[in-house]
């Protein structure tokens, strides 16, 4: 296969090396049609070559043209014209302005084409839409803009990862996030599974492998939805595709831009806890009974009691900044664009801060007509002070709910209180005020991208482009818990860690381009080399004299030291051919062959092809309407696969490291699977762009079905072999949905109003597992004919009326106070109905107002928190204030069953912590004001308000911290655990232009 | 020119598109099976990746002891992990984790066992001697017997439950799982199957191996400690005239009681037999080490698992009523070590390093194999003066007799004598009860009140037979839900 591909790229360099014509230099001036004002950067492009220029600072243009040549002017924001070159040497040209910017260039992956050209799903998001929102990844830009991606916040701590779904949930066990591009360089992840998390867990899902990535220096995004578009990534497409492209410099003016925002950050939600008091009396009441007589273990009971609201306590209002400035420009020859950006930012909990240095430089020249080459550097430094999270008793967010309220957090000189609670029975040292001031956890991600690319016009017809990137990627974790700390108690412990990842990339293509009477055509072929390593090593030690000392010079004792290496490598054969006829009947035929070290000998190499068609429907005669003016109906079809599977999962290991008694130890990890491959997504999608009344209303509409078969599933065997599960291409899964965006202006001119919406609705099914056997995980069940992770769960029904024994439906639907597993059933899906986002945008004169909601609807979310803090005092831990109405004899419609010291009553896992998460949330409401430029004199100047996530609708029965929250996995992705809620923020700004 | 120009970017695309790059990653902390299995150097990381599964929390590093210590009544609960708190209230339901693990991890660790098992005869290997090839086979069959011993008295109900013992206990396989067409679903198999594997299991053990202290410290298997588990089994199958003869077979090797009960709980003792070896690099760490549990908080431990009222109310009956009196007549005071030097308030010091989680788990030792002849020779022949003797040496070990300035006395005193004995059971108690407080926070106390037959009290205050459905662990829900030869309707009774 390989062989054949080679020869076919030499066929088509070789066949058209004869097509020269003669040619003159054609000049002239662009101006913008409404205004008389001359334009610079207008790119002006020889029709069916690959020759093109672009206007300078005073809007001139010189190009060689023959005179059989059409000359295209496309510029952003207006629509394009083509005029023939006939025996014309200056083309002066007026450029109408473009609302739908139907000829505006969207970036595909290894290339770009004009939006009325494409012919499969992209949603693009670009800068100007996210400018000035106060985020701290550059992932979270996307939440709620583009239908059919779905995207929640983990965790409100800074540098949070995201969970990212682009049409829905398509695998079981391999990753189901989107493969992200930046800059036509995969970036990658030393566990092998997608963009998840990297770094230390600390107790909740680590860091957010983009948290480098720096949004001020982003363009825009594309997100590559249906096959046709992610087909040209071959293995790694089926989760979708996000293209970052990041800013280059363009030719004109010097731009000099500095924005600056500072403001407040704090938590969106907390849990209501007891006071002292409560639960001094809900602790009283369940040893009463439980043992029917004073045992001993009883607190000092009213109102003057002890009490500590611990949330307070480690909270705070942190204050966040972020500087910017860049400049960029260039002549006809150079371009450039530098920029700089410090961000500063505290968390709302104490000591959760990041800091990011992010600098870039991009120079991009033309060494002739022909030959341009580029260089990028970009190094970024982040320094990230964590706070733990979700299951970690040094997470403060977590202990400061559950610690004993009836303890004083500080003695009477300001010192903290390391005493123990009056409660008899402690369950760990440590408080979390001292736990929160104790710790010391800082992850240091330093980061150097460099990419490089030349470009090579051969002909008219050949265009040869190549890039090289390296991106040196740094990871130091240092760890340091106190001697008074639960996890540091009682001598203090420290952990350090250095992961470095290399990460290359190698891209080489051809583009031929030509065109003969109403034909179009274009045809790419290429290569494409990536590789990845990752070293790790780490150590631990304890013992330290002083609380002061952190590093691990002054422990004692080394506990523990360790070091591993991973590494991947992908390469493939990539091709991709537009046809159009008369410039509305157009298609699209991708193909990559592609090969992973991930994949077993019997399957190293899978071909994925993908074909689309698109037929612009308002350029026939017959749809000639004032009323509809643009409409393009496409469809898709292709084939690609999933390839985020581990690194070695087809071969029989033996793992080492498993020692015992000082002597090496290895162990059977893995049985062998030579035919273990990708996972592999079949999709079809149909798709109609509109746009009316001028343009004024438009948008798109998609309806898609995505097969996605050869799951890869660690099917659950008997434990009897030795082996719990066993990896194989098993099982298949299906989504299925409706894409719905609507942008309307509803008001033009000097008052303006734009609002979009957009809406998708994902029918996500398991069509076939192994042998159809329900696999069960924790509070999910993956069962045929069932979303997948489905709640499977006892149904709780509230309290015993007659002994406040919680009670629960068996599988007939009859009251038993027994609890048993064999009465779980489906209790509701952890996908939404519908999810989407709703934009308005208003101006008048200098002032703008942007307003920004995120929805979803009909999802559940099981809160496993509730199983500590709503046991009715099952497990001895502070309750919310819900369970200060409990069961007795003279309050027997309680809400909540009878506390009994230690007996657990009502607390396994059933439908009572099972609650729907459909939300609305003001994800973004920004106020601005431009200054008249007669005041400003030649530069521009905005000052303006804006915040984030300021209101949330949820329903009464929802009360977790955060409906956006996402657990761990595909399975259990919405089994959340204590999962910060995201922050609030507020911030003031201003934007300067010279 | 331009010609050539083409020429070198098509070389060059296509070109370096040749150089294949995916050979070039190769896992860096694994091995496969064909570069293990080769030589007798391959099957000892084998028998230490085994030990290790053994080593873990789940197994012989934590769950073996504290789960049937939280059960026994003696050893009270009150840490916030459910999965033991519902063990300690007889409340475990099939998805509990240590339930779960428990059963999972010792198939892991058999399944490597079998594997060792078959392979030491198939490796080609002219330098691989047969004392080596004995000591492998050895203690593979020793951990493979442990597995199905542990699996088989909590999966299934007591010895003796049913007159043949038909009862279900667990499935038995002893061939390994190589690849993926090994799996078998298996059935569950009878008690009588289980104890039948062990024995033959420690048979084997017990022939092939050699016994030293210095082995049983570096926390290996010995023949002793193979002999001392057909002890116990002979013990829980009441076959006292077997039990005594072997337990007399091991007290005559190298071991020796310690002097100071304190050394017991060294890295060095000479009184251990078996024991699960931890270290401060190679560890449970602190979600799954009995320091974890057991280790007070002012010892870096969470202070989970107590001292009962039931079991402190017990130590306070070491020294009779007579004794006592003997005792006050004599103006002195007995002080039992076990009382003082290994328990603080109400936490045991067995385990005190909750610092680095590095206690090892004490599996067998002297003592108990003493007090164990004591019983079976009690049983077998009734009041006997060896047992007495047995149960002395024991005591006396542990308390000692001060006068009122501390100075040491005569510890004669709290010795017991034929004549404190009207019947062989007066004397089987007092051995009981020795054993209780003796071997308390070892695992020990569930196991002896279910062989005898005796009713259970979990300190929770939840109490059952020794034939309770409840004392009984349950089949995993992931086994019967993965399991084709194993349903509902497998399922213990009362789950």
């Amino acid at each position: 296969m390989f062989k054949k591909l080679q020869m076919t790229l030499v066929l088509v360099v070789m066949v058209s090396v004869s097509a020269f014509a003669q040619t003159r230099t054609i000049v002239g001036v662009v101006t913008d049609a409404s205004t008389g004002e001359t334009l610079t950067g207008v790119s002006i492009a020889v029709d069916g070559t690959q020759r093109g220029t672009s206007t300078n600072i005073d809007g001139e243009y010189s190009i060689r043209a023959s005179s059989n040549n059409v000359l295209v002017f496309s510029f952003l924001g207006f629509s394009k014209q083509e005029i023939p070159v006939g025996n014309q040497t200056t083309i002066n040209v007026a450029l109408d302005q473009d609302i739908q910017n139907l000829d505006e260039v969207i970036v595909t992956g290894y290339g770009a084409i004009a939006r009325r050209q494409i012919t499969s799903s992209i949603g693009q998001v670009s800068s100007d839409q996210l400018a000035d929102v106060s985020i701290t990844t550059a992932d979270q830009a996307l939440q709620g803009r583009v239908a059919g991606v779905q995207i929640t916040g983990t965790s409100g701590v800074l540098g949070a990862p995201t969970n990212i779904r682009i049409r829905g949930a398509s695998s079981i066990s391999a990753s189901t996030v989107p493969l992200v591009v930046v800059d036509g360089v995969p970036i990658t992840n030393p566990a092998g599974t997608g963009i998840s998390a990297i770094g230390s867990g600390y107790g909740g899902q680590g860091i957010n492998p983009l948290i480098n990535l720096n949004p001020a220096d982003i363009e825009s995004y594309e997100v590559l939805k249906d096959a046709s578009a992610s087909a040209i990534y071959g293995s790694r497409g089926s989760n979708g595709v996000i293209l970052i492209t990041t800013k280059k410099g363009r030719s004109g003016s010097q731009n000099v831009s500095v924005n600056y925002y500072g403001g407040f950050t704090n938590e969106t939600n907390r849990y209501d806890m007891m006071s002292g008091p409560e639960f001094a009396k809900i602790w009283n009441d369940a040893l009463m009974n439980r043992y029917g007589q004073i045992v001993g273990l009883e607190v000092p009971e009213g109102d003057d009691a002890v009490s500590t609201d611990w949330g307070d306590i480690v909270a705070h209002t942190g204050f966040v900044q972020e500087g910017n400035a860049s400049v960029s420009g260039g002549n006809d020859a150079t371009q450039y664009y530098i920029s700089g950006t410090f961000r500063s930012e505290e968390g709302y909990t104490k000591r959760n801060q990041l800091d990011r240095y992010a600098a870039r430089v991009r120079v991009d020249h033309s060494v002739s007509d022909d030959f341009k080459v580029g260089l990028s550097v970009t190094p970024t430094r982040t320094e990230n002070f964590r706070v733990a999270t979700s299951n970690a008793v040094a997470a403060p967010f977590t202990y400061s709910a559950l610690h004993f309220p009836n303890v004083a957090a500080y003695n009477e000189d300001g010192s903290i209180n390391y005493g123990v609670a009056p409660n008899a029975i402690q369950v760990f040292p440590g408080n979390p005020l001292g736990n929160q001031e104790g710790t010391d956890f800082i992850s240091t991600l330093q980061q150097v991208v460099a990419s490089a690319n030349a470009e090579y016009l051969i002909n008219d017809n050949f265009m040869f482009n190549t890039d090289f990137t390296a991106d040196l990627f740094q990871l130091q974790e240092r760890q340091k818990v106190g001697g008074q700390t639960t996890d540091g108690f009682p001598v203090g412990a420290a952990f350090a860690s250095n992961d470095q990842y290399l990460n290359y990339n190698l891209n080489a293509t051809v583009t031929y381009k030509n065109n003969w009477e109403d034909n179009n055509l274009t045809i790419l072929a290429g290569t494409s080399l990536q590789k990845s390593e990752r070293t790790n090593f780490s150590s631990s030690g304890n013992t330290f004299a002083n609380d002061k000392l952190k590093t691990l010079n002054s422990a004692a004792t080394i506990t523990g030291g360790g070091g591993s290496g991973a590494s991947f490598a992908f390469q493939g054969y990539l091709s991709r051919i537009n046809y159009s006829y008369k410039d509305r009947y157009l298609l699209t035929v991708t193909g990559r062959y592609d090969g992973s070290s991930r994949f077993g000998e019997e399957n190293r190499y899978g071909f994925f092809p993908a074909a689309s068609a698109g037929w612009i429907v308002t350029d026939e005669d017959f749809l000639q309407s004032d009323i509809i003016d643009f409409l393009k109906l496409r469809s898709s079809y292709g084939i690609t696969g999933n390839a985020e599977i581990g690194n070695f999962p087809s071969l029989g290991l033996i793992g080492f490291g498993g020692d015992y008694s000082g002597l090496p130890g290895g162990s059977l990890s893995q049985l062998a699977n030579p035919g273990l491959k990708w996972e592999r997504t079949t999709q079809v999608d149909f798709g109609l762009d509109y746009g009316f009344l001028g343009s004024r209303i438009r948008g798109a509409i998609a309806y898609f079905i995505k097969d996605t078969d050869d799951l890869l599933l660690n099917k659950p065997v008997s434990s009897v072999n030795g082996f719990s599960t066993f990896t194989d291409n098993i099982g298949a899964i299906k989504n299925s949905g409706i894409e719905f965006d609507l942008t309307a202006d509803i008001l033009q001119g000097s008052v303006s109003w734009t609002s979009s919406f957009n809406i998708s609705s994902i029918d996500n099914e398991v069509i076939s597992i192994v042998d159809g056997q329900d696999q069960i995980f924790g509070n999910n069940i993956v069962r045929e004919g069932e979303p997948l992770g489905a709640f499977y769960l006892v149904r709780y029904a509230g309290v015993n009326r007659e002994n406040g024994n919680a009670q629960y439906l068996d599988l007939d639907g009859n009251l038993t106070d027994q609890y048993s597993l064999s009465n779980r059933v489906i209790a509701g899906s952890p996908f939404p109905d519908y999810f989407g986002g709703f934009t308005n945008t208003f101006a008048y004169k200098g002032v703008d107002l942007g307003i920004f909601f995120q929805y979803s609807y009909g999802n559940m979310t099981y809160r496993g928190d509730g199983g500590f803090t709503d046991t009715n005092l099952s497990s001895l831990f502070n309750q919310s204030t819900r369970q200060n109405d409990y069961w007795s004899e003279d309050n027997p419609d309680a809400a909540n069953p009878e506390p009994r010291f230690l007996v657990n009553n009502g607390a396994s896992s059933s439908t009572r912590y099972l609650e729907d998460a459909s939300y609305l949330r003001l994800k973004s409401l920004s106020l601005g004001y431009t200054l008249p430029v007669n005041l400003t004199q030649g530069y521009t100047a905005r000052i303006y308000a804006q915040g984030t996530n300021l209101l949330t609708f949820t329903k009464d029965s929802f009360n977790g911290l955060d409906p956006e929250a996402v657990g761990a996995g595909n399975i259990q992705s919405a089994d959340v655990f204590f999962q910060p809620p995201q922050q609030r923020t507020i911030t003031f700004g201003v934007n300067l232009t010279f | 020119m331009k010609k050539l120009k083409i020429l070198l970017i098509v070389l060059f695309t296509a070109g370096f598109g040749a150089c294949d790059i995916l050979d070039g990653p190769a896992p860096e902390q694994s091995l496969t099976l064909e570069e293990v299995i080769t030589n007798e150097d391959g099957l000892r990381n084998l028998l230490s990746g085994m030990f290790n599964t053994y080593q873990d929390s789940d197994l012989g590093g934590a769950n073996f002891a504290i789960l049937p210590d939280i059960m026994s009544g003696d050893v009270s609960w009150t840490g916030s992990f459910p999965s033991y708190q519902q063990v300690h209230q007889f409340n475990q339901d099939a998805g509990n984790g240590e339930v779960s693990q428990w059963w999972s991890n010792a198939y892991t660790g058999i399944n490597t066992a079998n594997l060792i098992i078959e392979s030491v005869g198939a490796i080609d290997d002219p330098t691989f001697s047969t004392e080596d090839q004995n000591d492998i086979l050895g203690q593979a069959y020793y951990i493979r017997g442990v597995l199905y011993f542990e699996l088989t008295r909590m999966f299934g109900k007591r010895w003796g439950a049913t007159a043949d013992n038909s009862h279900p206990g667990v499935p038995v396989r002893t061939a390994p799982v190589k690849s993926e067409p090994d799996f078998e679903d298996l059935p569950r198999g009878t008690v009588a199957d289980g104890y039948t594997r062990a024995i033959a299991d420690f048979g084997e053990a017990a022939n092939l191996l050699t016994s030293s202290v210095a082995t049983s410290n570096d926390g290996f298997a010995t023949g002793a400690a193979a002999n001392g588990y057909l002890m116990r089994i002979a013990m829980a199958q009441q076959r006292f005239d077997d039990a005594a003869v072997i337990a007399e077979q091991i007290l005559g090797e190298s071991y020796s009681l310690e002097g100071n009960i304190a050394n017991v709980y060294s890295e060095s003792s000479a009184e251990v037999i078996a024991r699960v070896v931890q270290s401060i690099q190679d560890n449970n760490g602190v979600n799954g080490s009995l320091s974890t549990f057991y280790a007070s908080t002012s010892l870096g431990g969470r202070g989970d698992a107590q001292a009962s009222p039931a079991y402190l109310a017990a130590l306070d009956e070491i020294i009779t009523d007579s004794q006592q009196t003997n005792l006050d007549a004599l103006g002195h005071t007995a002080v039992d070590d076990r009382a003082t030097v290994l328990l603080s308030g109400n936490a045991t010091l067995k385990y005190p390093d909750g610092l680095n989680t590095a206690d090892d788990t004490i599996v067998l030792r002297v003592a108990e194999v003493m007090l164990s002849r004591a019983e079976a020779l009690a049983e077998d022949t009734g009041l006997n003066i060896e047992s007495l003797n047995l149960l002395n040496e024991i005591r006396t070990r542990s308390i000692d007799v001060v006068d009122a300035n501390g100075v040491p006395q005569d510890e004669t005193v709290i010795e017991y004598t034929l004549a404190d004995f009207a019947t062989a059971e007066e004397l089987i108690d007092a051995i009981l009860l020795e054993r209780r407080i003796e071997l308390g926070f070892e695992g020990d106390r569930f196991h002896t009140l279910v062989r005898r037959g005796m009713d259970i009290t979990s300190a929770s205050g939840i109490s059952s037979t020794a034939e309770g459905d409840r004392i009984v662990f349950p089949i995993p829900q992931s086994e019967i839900d993965a399991n084709t030869a194993i349903s509902e309707a497998d399922q213990n009774p009362g789950y």
